[in-house]
């Protein structure tokens, strides 16, 4: 399962999930749907979003099971 | 979302398809029809197309980017602005052939087996039809209505 720290780090930028929607070119929904786990991007709106957030895309994004395999 | 017309579109393809099996049901029933009960059709289909370009127009005031036209073949309940709605979309659109896959073979065996009349079947057609609208909708506002 793809695990995510979208509205952390957007929270860190201070962005409304509206600006973080615009940046990346998507709407509003899309980025609440993220930051819930319900919808997985794809690899070009997890790009667009890490450039957005101004970070590496495997801070933002990540499998569960990596994340299991570190602890 | 809660003003978009696209989620609540099924729901006005649905009162046509009602008022479509009253319509059948009362043609089928000839004897029954008289020129007070066509006239209270006829008002019903005129308030319904009055009450849907209303509120079609509404809409694409609101939404100029996502206009409602129902002059189009494209479904205007189908979502494409960016790829969370056409993954919503694919998903209610897939319950939909689902369903289908296995309605249609089951009406037509039902047809022959039970040898149904022509307004039975066009009744069940138009049935089936609203079935599929139903379960479009609320496969849609599973997603949209839990954004609101």
């Amino acid at each position: 399962m793809l695990k995510n720290r979208l509205k952390e780090l957007r929270a860190r930028h201070d962005f409304t999930q509206i600006e973080l929607a615009k940046h990346a070119g998507v709407t509003r929904q899309t980025i609440g749907f993220i930051e819930k786990g319900e919808f997985s991007p794809s690899i070009t709106l997890a790009l667009k979003l890490a450039h957005a957030l101004n970070c590496d895309i495997n801070e933002l994004f990540w499998l569960e099971e990596e994340d299991n395999n570190e602890k | 979302m809660k003003n978009d017309m696209r989620i609540t579109y099924p729901l006005w393809q649905m009162g046509a398809i009602l008022l479509m099996i009253l319509f059948t049901l009362l043609y089928g029933l000839s004897s029954y029809i008289t020129n007070s009960i066509l006239g209270i059709i006829f008002l019903l289909i005129i308030v319904y197309l009055v009450l849907l370009f209303w509120n079609i127009a509404k809409h694409n005031k609101r939404m100029p980017n996502q206009k409602i036209t129902i002059f189009s073949w494209k479904p205007q309940e189908y979502m494409d602005d960016d790829e969370l709605f056409q993954e919503i979309t694919k998903r209610a659109t897939k319950k939909v052939y689902s369903y289908f896959v296995w309605s249609i073979p089951l009406l037509a065996g039902l047809s022959l087996g039970l040898s149904l009349g022509t307004i039975a079947v066009i009744v069940a057609l138009l049935l089936l039809s609203f079935g599929q609208y139903l379960i479009y909708y609320r496969e849609i506002r599973k997603y949209m209505g839990a954004d609101e």
